[in-house]
């Protein structure tokens, strides 16, 4: 839908005045502004507190693009927190949306973001789902693929897993569940860590091509020119971001926990 | 699980098309090669009422998916 390549917000937590008279952060309010039909209170409260929350902990910079996917449609889901011009999603058919993340199907769902991995730095790449429903299975929550590389994020038998570039191997970490924030972290071609919840759970260092899928990257599945392995989990937020620090990964996670905990749907 | 079984042509002229701003049609297609459509229930209210809503009166039937191999066993 869009081709702007990623922006960053202003740095700091300013303020502006509302119709209303109540203050938002700048960039909340560009998000608000641009998702007009976002009416719920409750709802721009907790997501202007994690806008807060990011920058009081220096991570809102390091974000290339995040979605709240409790807003109940596709349209409201669909805008990019840290650019809302740039890399709005593209859902397909077979979604649920309502006030406690959005549901794929399992079988023909997923939704496009139009980012690449050539829209980061080969060095430093990273993404992050926030999930709601404990499923085993080989399902992917985001992913791209081609051919010959592919990158992913899942939870597969009690593990959550990533694949690389030319690693197509199990990258496993021991997790009790697929529930929380699953997040992924590449700092070079042969460094990359996955964490649950905040806590590191894997650390990997085989070497590895820096050559990038030429797909975008999708949610709830995984895909290039098929798409495969459709995931059934409940996704309440999703990000792109930076390649995050152990210490940043905890921060990340009290962030989205908070604003899911405001918000009632926490796990 | 039951969903929407299609021809080749009724998937041709819907795949990848925007019913609204920002949903498209996905179809996939079973074990033996044949074309289904999954509506959730927000997606068959969007349809009511639009060029589309002759796909909320195509018959059901049961899906086998295919069998998808495992890279990592």
């Amino acid at each position: 839908m869009y081709g702007v390549g990623f922006g960053y917000g202003a740095i700091g937590a300013t303020t502006v005045l509302s119709g209303g008279g109540s203050a938002y952060d700048a960039d909340a309010q560009s998000f608000f502004s641009a998702n007009s039909t976002l009416t719920d209170v409750t709802q721009k409260n907790a997501i202007n507190q994690f806008y807060v929350d990011l920058k009081a902990n220096s991570l809102y910079s390091k974000m290339r693009a995040m979605y709240f996917m409790f807003l109940g449609d596709a349209t409201k889901n669909s805008y990019n927190g840290v650019n809302p011009a740039a890399y709005q999603l593209s859902f397909s058919s077979g979604w649920t949306h309502s006030s406690s993340g959005a549901t794929p199907n399992g079988t023909s769902a997923y939704a496009s973001t139009g980012i690449k991995v050539s829209d980061f730095t080969n060095s430093s790449i990273g993404m992050g789902v926030y999930l709601r429903t404990n499923t085993d299975g080989l399902f992917c929550d985001i992913g791209t693929i081609d051919s010959l590389r592919f990158q992913l994020l899942s939870s597969f038998i009690g593990y959550h897993y990533c694949a690389l570039p030319d690693i197509n191997v199990l990258q496993n970490g021991v997790a009790a569940n697929s529930l929380g924030l699953l997040s992924l972290n590449r700092y070079s071609t042969s460094n990359r860590k996955t964490y649950q919840k905040g806590i590191l759970k894997h650390t990997a260092t085989e070497s590895m091509s820096s050559t990038p899928s030429n797909y975008d990257f999708k949610i709830g599945a995984s895909g290039g020119s098929s798409i495969t392995w459709y995931s059934p989990r409940q996704n309440a937020f999703t990000c792109f971001k930076n390649a995050m620090s152990d210490n940043d990964e905890a921060n990340l996670n009290t962030c989205v926990n908070t604003l899911m905990t405001t918000l009632g749907i926490n796990v | 699980m039951n969903g929407i079984k299609l021809t080749l042509e009724q998937k041709n002229a819907i795949q990848g098309v925007y019913f609204n701003e920002n949903t498209f049609f996905n179809c996939v297609q079973d074990i033996n090669n044949d074309w289904f459509l999954f509506l959730s229930e927000s997606d068959k209210a969007e349809l009511i009422n639009t060029e589309y809503s002759y796909l909320l009166l195509l018959a059901e039937f049961e899906y086998v998916p295919p069998i998808i191999e495992n890279p990592f066993l």
